[in-house]
């Protein structure tokens, strides 16, 4: 189980470069980690995009039905008038 | 205008992603620029919470009214819950990644967060085998009230268990201390926009939801007769 | 209607739960025979060489909930597939039939896990410092466990889906059980007194509560269609 003292010691080496930060650590952690910031609202933009494209998605679905009921209501009213 | 509060909303939020990024953060080893996450990853949070809590509600109005846009309003409410709840996890451990060191670290409110995107999966997966309507409405109903129930003694219990790294538990700066005055304004500014957004994608997919009942219902019709 | 008649029919329905148990299903053995398969599984692999009173005590309440999923969880689904559950619903009050499964699922539930719980306890030599702390924390967990899971089979008996639905909607419910169960435990084996442990004890006996009051008003909505 990860002590407070732990996590402190563990992002110490990797701050220090002790454990070679890899080039996306690296750049995560320039800039005072300005692109952790970064990287949090484009989840969350990625997050809710997503969300709006599967409702899309299912909407078209829906849209393409429209057409089919449309004829069968005509056809019915036809029906109705002859 | 009906949608009056949608564009208010578009401007409250381009305020609020402006302030977040240009009103200046007091410099904290460790944090440093990354104090602004507050504004986007602790609102995930607070929405999921109030979503959870919202598609609670709806399905016991429900239970006592008998009317199905509330079993639709509890469906598509705890929708919206989960997709916050889980961009919550996400940015939490993205976050915890290049402060903690590590995804994930079994704090207790991660911890916290994962229990409760798992009610809400336990709900989806019930939702799902109940083809009947006015069962699932009762079934999905009952459970998310039995889950509610157990929350409290989640957000009880885990805190004890488990060495906590966010703000306000020992060996870390509280709440207070890592937020300036000004930040304060611009995270309950953010806050109350996530909670428009909320709203707004919570009203477009029971929209939705909406229409889809209605076109079944014609389909059947016109299968009838 | 009376307390004395309520109380007559709770009674009239354990009856029958005993008696349908032990005669038509052998659902007794089956549910000894599936905690034993379980403990014997965990003490293959442990062994002896575990010293942690965390991890046996974590074990420990793993078996119980195996136990309580798969035997417990059957108590309304066998009603449906018999098809006496509408016999039930005619002749009793719904809190009453709830009770009565209740009290049969706790009767079982207990048995079951203070068994394993002993075989567990005596196969690993492992000396628990306070057994009295010990089985108070396992008595108020197993309330608590058996109200939540005679819920829940309701529920499931009533949905397509079965067998494998029951694990996925019980254990986020579960997980406060799990948690203050296992540490509750963990402390009772290490010698801490009742006031050490009260807010685990304090947990389970308001989880029990909080999910007992919950499913005799949520319980109607289940069985009445």
């Amino acid at each position: 189980m990860p002590m407070v003292s732990d996590t402190l010691v563990s992002w110490d080496t990797l701050a220090a470069g002790r454990l070679a930060p890899s080039a996306f650590e690296a750049t995560m952690l320039s800039e005072g980690k300005l692109y952790v910031v970064l990287g949090v609202v484009l989840l969350i933009w990625v997050g809710i995009v997503l969300f709006l494209l599967h409702l899309e998605r299912r909407m078209r679905l829906l849209e393409r039905e429209i057409p089919r009921l449309q004829a069968k209501i005509t056809e019915v009213e036809d029906e109705a008038y002859n | 205008m009906r949608a009056f509060w949608k564009k208010i909303l578009i401007l409250w939020m381009t305020a609020v992603l402006l302030a977040a990024f240009l009103v200046p953060v007091p410099d904290l080893p460790i944090l440093e620029q990354t104090a602004r996450n507050l504004y986007f990853h602790v609102p995930m949070w607070f929405v999921m919470v109030f979503g959870f809590a919202l598609s609670v509600f709806y399905g016991v109005r429900y239970l006592v009214r008998g009317r199905i846009e509330d079993d639709m309003k509890a469906e598509h409410a705890a929708r919206v819950a989960a997709l916050f709840g889980l961009l919550g996890l996400l940015t939490g451990s993205l976050w915890a990644r290049f402060t903690w060191g590590a995804w994930w670290n079994w704090d207790p409110k991660q911890t916290l967060a994962l229990a409760q995107l798992l009610l809400l999966g336990a709900y989806f997966a019930l939702r799902g085998t109940v083809e009947e309507e006015r069962r699932r409405a009762r079934l999905s109903a009952v459970y998310a009230a039995l889950a509610l129930v157990t929350v409290p003694f989640l957000l009880f219990i885990i805190p004890r268990q488990l060495p906590s790294l966010h703000p306000g538990a020992e060996g870390n700066p509280a709440f207070d201390e890592i937020t300036a005055p000004q930040m304060r304004i611009v995270f309950y500014a953010s806050v109350v926009g996530f909670l428009g957004l909320f709203f707004w994608l919570f009203e477009l997919s029971y929209r939705h939801g909406r229409i889809r009942r209605l076109l079944e219902a014609h389909r059947y019709r016109m299968q009838e007769g | 209607m009376d307390l004395r008649a309520w109380f007559f029919s709770v009674w009239a329905v354990v009856r029958k739960e005993a008696v349908s148990e032990l005669r038509l299903r052998h659902g007794l053995a089956i549910l000894f025979l599936f905690s034993a398969a379980a403990l014997l599984v965990v003490l293959f692999a442990v062994r002896g060489q575990v010293r942690d009173a965390g991890l046996h005590a974590a074990l420990l309440w793993v078996v119980l909930l195996f136990s309580a999923g798969n035997g417990l969880g059957r108590a309304f689904v066998s009603e449906e597939e018999r098809g006496t559950v509408w016999v039930l619903r005619l002749h009793a009050p719904a809190s009453a039939v709830y009770a009565g499964k209740w009290l049969f699922t706790l009767w079982l539930s207990a048995l079951v896990g203070f068994a394993s719980a002993a075989v567990y306890v005596l196969l690993l030599g492992l000396s628990v410092q306070r057994p009295d702390v010990f089985f108070a924390v396992l008595g108020l967990g197993v309330v608590g466990l058996s109200a939540a899971m005679t819920l829940l089979s309701a529920l499931i008996a009533r949905t397509a889906a079965r067998g494998p639905l029951l694990a996925v909607l019980g254990f986020p419910v579960l997980i406060p059980v799990l948690l203050a169960g296992a540490r509750g435990t963990e402390q009772a084996i290490r010698g801490a007194s009742f006031m050490e442990t009260s807010p685990e004890l304090l947990a389970l006996t308001g989880y029990a509560g909080a999910v007992l009051a919950a499913a005799f008003v949520l319980f109607d909505y289940v069985w009445h269609e």
